[in-house]
């Protein structure tokens, strides 16, 4: 038999981070992947006609702590962080307008459109930073832990008698109302709102008319400014896989076993305490640790003999919402597609170009989400991803970008997604998209779909959230993803939760793996104290588990 | 001790220095701005302290919103709200509002989620009754319901009690930045969650999650029945411009819910004589305690001289003085309009503008020369009722959508009820009134509301028709009040009957704006009592309860001089005419 001081199931940003962090501090540590997600499948995101492996939507890691990517050294593995890019935003009514990350020359810009929202501008990105610098309060990107509901009100009174109302006033409102009242131009207002889309925002499920939704506001990656503590906005060379990958070499250096094409039977307990793990094929893997970097939902109901858990805790675990809105179009392209109004560096620079017309047509999109129903006119925000020269095959120069789709429900009132419905999806994109770069359509070689059903299928997330539960206020912060696991209740001593659905996660990719490390480290050692195995037993074990599974 | 404190009061009064107005009108120490249910409520309470009351009442009639009045031919009915969903007790008590003529012609009125096929859900404030009724539908829904019944009732209790308590000022609370120093404003909101402290951890939880949470979300957490979720959503929705999944909503429900009427919670009543009787029990009490309640009295601005409110000038140019004014129009129509922007700083003027203030619910009342048979039935057993049209949160949903975008739903929700099945006086000649409120109403409609009027009755006929078979054959008259309508006929700003929105952003500290939610206006001596204050709309009574407090904790500083009022209205040559006129304040020196 096996023993581990921890076994992490699943192996995303933060059980790569969990892994590497707890391994440092000399712990015996065992990551279980399961079939699909070995290290060799992180670069294939969506493997296209010719090869080409569009990236996974975590692609974007704006946050992940610059902290982390020091103390694990990350860069001589091999991640290099993007440069921050300038989104933009190309509206078929009010014209293409860029968001530049430099204060100073979008104000510029702005100026020439309106002189009241160029001071407006300023005064907002002020507003938001200020603000910001509250919610920093309750998420620390050194991964301490989150502030309890208690801690709420002292945590607040720090944001002063100005900053307090302002704050409660924001977060009670929505988006529409606080843009509104702030601007003229109905192009900057779509900008600002679009660049949340991707973030916690677009995990929210509100339309932008919701209470609440200016929330989302506060998570703007282009307002962060020099508070900003992530890697900033823009991608990491290579994507998400690129972090997945140097998280994986640095936490094998510092001792971690990596056990591929693992199907859990069981998580094995007794007496309220995590006893191990046990594998499809039989294996028993010892532990009195157990974190779970899998959707909760697929933790708590489908790894354990759930009747076993306390009723209302599992109860508590299916009614969280998790409703998916994000769907992407994959294209293989066989030319450059010009966009009105904007120059061809900026979609050479793979910066996210937002097709939407204004707030309410999104509200509108939000609408039919809602009921079930696919959008007429959906947010659109597409990316360039690069060019492959065409000399090997005797074929031309391929490239390829992705649209991403906003407010596609992950199940239709109707009834299945049929290949009608994908097809009507893929050409409502690729005319938003004509829209606005006239003759797109002639260069289109392959277009696929990915819906939030395959998202589930891939990344093992319960309804094809990418948040792993919406991120509404309701299940934020100590909420988060209800109020039971948010206070640290769970059902059994020994089990950490570091899945997408923690209340780190939406604010912070990998934080969630570093609080949960340091949670463990911060408790007395648990069970007999086992050495790290040798890498090449650790390769034994591996090969033994996938013959046997 | 009361009566001493009366006492005090009148000698109080005595020795204040003699004021008053113009040309030959009593004087007074306290203008009441409109004479709506909270205006005569705050009135009623100055007067029964000794406090010398005018209540100045645009229409020709009191009542505001709330009101009896003839809906078609000689019939009558209540022509905008039509039910008391607790008219605080407290308030009934300290006012003796039975006394002076308040009767119920019903009480603890049932509603009836209506069911396409007659398997109708009924609402009591019985849980095991309402779960019998829920049976057919889903047998584990039945058995849940009691326990959601109790844990919402007990969680309104706290919403209860946080209603009679002025909310603490957002600033005030961290003026110190540490919390442990509790200000009087910090001592509010401990006051208001005094209720909250006796919950288990859980169930603090479950509340505290609440707030933010949507309607439809916390009912789909809790059953599957869509009928039973509809009707209980109905109630999270109702005036608001949000939909069923809009956060904020769960509070709505629990915010109808605080109602206790008549002894039971959630209560509803019937007035007898409609909700005018109301309203005629109120200005009865104001009158006995000597106050004065004049209609047909616009007020066009509230005076102001050295940051102090002096008065009121009428829409006729009468001036009328007093050191207090309280407004019990809304909000913004009382700073912006009536008090005027440059009284206000940027910030707090910035604060109102950012009221949304747009009503969505409309009321369509009919005439009909029968009952019509409803689904369900047997003729003649109607009950007095309340019936809900919203068979599930989808369907409210697809309601709400339309009116976000200036349009109205061919299928919208509603709430019906047949006073006539309980009150006679209210028709000469056996007709019966049939009440509704259409919620999701927009006040802007795209194309104008001129020409589809009859588009809107009709399709509200129409879905009524589902569950009330030849609805149409009996309708002889009736009216139809929407929220353009409503601000016409009841100075109903916006046609919003809760004076501004009652979202998140502004609920408690931020009711009406951030800054003002203590009843207190931005200038010396005008205070706010509107449904636009904390704790919002409804017929509760309870935001003039709370300003009528507020205002006799305030000490109350004798008017002394017009003069520069004067100079700033009439300019420079008329100054000294003025001054003979009125240099009241000298003279008591």
């Amino acid at each position: 038999m096996d023993r581990y001081d921890v076994i992490i199931i699943g192996a995303g940003i933060n059980g790569l981070v969990s892994a590497a962090c707890l391994a440092k501090a000399g712990r015996s540590v065992i990551v279980l992947r399961a079939p699909g997600n070995a290290s060799a499948d992180y670069t294939a995101g969506w493997r296209g006609a010719d090869g080409f492996d569009f990236p996974t939507p975590a692609s974007r890691l704006e946050n992940f702590p610059r902290r982390l990517v020091q103390d694990l050294g990350l860069e001589g593995y091999g991640l290099r962080p993007g440069a921050m890019q300038s989104p933009a935003l190309v509206s078929p009514s009010h014209g293409a307008l860029v968001r530049d990350v430099d204060h100073n020359d979008m104000v510029r810009r702005l100026r020439e459109i309106s002189s009241h929202d160029a001071d407006a501008y300023t005064d907002y990105i002020s507003f938001i930073t200020r603000q910001k610098r509250y919610l920093n309060q309750f998420v620390d990107l050194n991964g301490g832990a989150m502030p309890e509901r208690r801690d709420l009100l002292p945590l607040l009174a720090s944001a002063g008698q100005d900053g307090m109302w302002e704050g409660a006033h924001l977060a009670a409102s929505s988006m529409k109302e606080v843009l509104g009242r702030r601007f003229q131009s109905e192009a900057l207002k779509t900008l600002l709102f679009a660049t949340t889309l991707g973030g916690y925002f677009g995990g929210m499920g509100l339309g932008p008319m919701a209470p609440t939704s200016a929330t989302g506001l506060l998570m703007d990656p282009c307002s962060l400014g020099e508070d900003a503590q992530g890697l900033g906005y823009g991608p990491v060379e290579g994507g998400g896989a690129a972090l997945l990958v140097a998280l994986e070499k640095a936490a094998m250096d510092l001792g971690v076993t990596f056990a591929d094409d693992t199907e859990i039977s069981e998580i094995v307990h007794e007496k309220g305490e995590v006893k191990g793990v046990a594998l499809e094929g039989g294996q028993f893997i010892e532990t009195s640790t157990l974190i779970g970097d899998v959707d909760f939902k697929v933790l708590f109901l489908s790894m354990f003999a759930w009747k076993a858990l306390p009723h209302d805790f599992v109860l508590s675990v299916a009614a969280s919402r998790n409703r998916a809105l994000v769907a992407q179009v994959n294209f293989v392209l066989d030319g450059l597609p010009e966009i009105s109004g904007l120059p061809e560096e900026f979609l050479r620079s793979g910066a996210p170009l937002f097709v939407m017309d204004d707030l309410t047509e999104v509200e509108q999109a939000h609408d039919a989400w809602t009921l079930h129903a696919i959008p007429e006119n959906p947010p659109v925000e597409f990316r360039f991803h690069g060019t492959k020269d065409g000399a090997e095959d005797g074929a031309g120069s391929r490239n390829y970008a992705t649209a991403y789709v906003y407010y596609i429900p992950g199940d239709l009132a109707i009834g299945e997604w049929s290949d009608e419905h994908k097809i009507r999806l893929i050409s409502t994109v690729v005319n938003r998209i004509v829209g606005v770069s006239p003759g797109f359509e002639k260069s289109l070689i392959d277009a696929k779909l990915v819906l939030p059903v395959d998202y589930e299928e891939r990344f093992g997330l319960v309804g094809g959230h990418l948040f792993g539960a919406n991120t509404a206020l309701d299940q934020t912060l100590f909420n988060r993803p209800n109020p039971e696991m948010a206070a640290g209740t769970m059902p059994l001593k020994g089990i950490y939760f570091a899945g997408p659905a923690t209340a780190e996660a939406p604010f912070a990719d990998g934080l969630t793996g570093l609080s949960v490390a340091q949670r463990i480290l911060a408790e007395p050692r648990r069970g007999p104290k086992t050495q790290s195995l040798p890498v090449q037993w650790t390769r034994a074990l591996v090969n033994r588990i996938r013959l046997a599974s | 001790m009361s009566f001493l404190k009366n006492i005090l009061a009148r000698v109080g009064l005595d020795t204040r220095a003699p004021h008053g107005s113009e040309a030959g009108h009593a004087s007074f120490d306290v203008i009441v701005i409109g004479a709506g249910h909270n205006g005569l409520v705050c009135a009623s309470y100055l007067a029964k302290a000794g406090r010398r009351v005018l209540v100045v009442e645009a229409s020709e009639q009191a009542g505001g919103a709330c009101q009896t009045g003839v809906i078609g031919g000689d019939t009558r009915g209540s022509r905008c709200a039509h039910l008391l969903r607790g008219l605080d007790p407290e308030v009934i008590k300290n006012l003796g509002l039975h006394r002076y003529g308040l009767k119920y012609a019903a009480r603890t009125m049932p509603t009836v989620a209506l069911d396409y096929d007659g398997a109708h859900i009924i609402f009591s404030h019985n849980p095991w009754q309402v779960a019998e009724s829920i049976k057919p539908h889903s047998a584990s829904d039945a058995e849940r319901y009691p326990e959601f019944h109790k844990r919402i009732l007990q969680f309104a209790e706290i919403i209860n009690h946080w209603n009679g308590q002025t909310p603490g000022r957002l600033r005030g609370l961290f003026e110190t930045g540490a919390f442990e120093d509790l200000s009087a404003d910090a001592k509010a909101l401990q006051q208001m969650g005094a209720r909250f402290d006796v919950l288990t951890a859980e169930d603090k939880a479950e509340f505290l999650r609440l707030f933010v949470s949507s309607v439809g979300d916390l009912l789909d957490r809790s059953f599957d029945t869509q009928l039973l979720k509809g009707a209980l959503a109905f109630d999270g929705v109702l005036g608001r411009a949000a939909g069923p999944f809009s956060p904020g909503t769960a509070l709505g429900l629990l915010q109808q819910w605080t109602g206790e009427v008549a002894g039971t919670k959630p209560g509803i009543a019937l007035p007898e004589g409609g909700m005018g009787a109301v309203i005629d029990a109120l200005t009865r009490s104001v009158v006995a305690r000597r106050g004065q309640v004049r209609c047909s009295a616009r007020v066009a601005q509230i005076l102001v001289e050295n940051g102090r409110t002096v008065g009121v000038e009428l829409a006729s140019g009468e001036r009328i003085f007093a050191p207090q004014v309280v407004s019990g129009t809304d909000p913004k129509t009382t700073l912006m309009d009536l008090l005027g922007r440059e009284h206000m700083e940027t910030r707090l003027a910035t604060a109102v503008d950012g009221i949304t203030q747009e009503g969505v619910t409309a009321k369509l009342n009919l005439v009909l020369d029968r009952m019509p048979k409803i689904r369900g039935f047997d003729p003649g057993q109607v009950p007095s009722a309340r019936f809900i049209v919203a068979p599930s949160l989808d369907y409210i949903e697809q309601a709400f959508h339309p009116s976000k975008y200036g349009g109205f739903s061919p299928d919208p929700i509603m709430e019906v009820v047949f006073p006539t099945l309980n009150d006679a006086s209210l028709s000469d000649h056996n007709e019966h009134v049939m009440s509704i409120i259409v919620q999701y109403t927009p006040f802007h409609l795209k194309e104008g509301w001129d020409n589809h009027r009859e588009d809107f009755i009709q399709s509200c006929v129409d879905v009524l028709g589902n569950y009330m078979s030849g609805l149409g054959d009996h309708i002889i008259g009736g009216e139809l009040l929407a929220p353009v309508d409503l601000e016409q006929q009841f100075n109903l700003r916006g046609g919003h009957w809760h004076h501004g929105e009652p979202d998140l952003a502004h609920q408690a500290m931020m009711r009406p704006a951030p800054g003002i939610s203590q009843y207190l206006g931005p200038v010396k001596g005008l205070y706010l009592c509107s449904a636009g204050c904390h704790p919002g709309g409804g017929i509760l009574g309870l935001a003039g309860k709370n300003a009528a407090e507020r205002m006799l904790k305030d000490r109350v500083e004798p008017l002394r001089t017009v003069r520069s009022a004067h100079k700033a209205h009439h300019g420079d040559d008329e100054v000294e005419a003025a001054e003979a006129d009125v240099s009241y304040g000298e003279a008591a020196q």
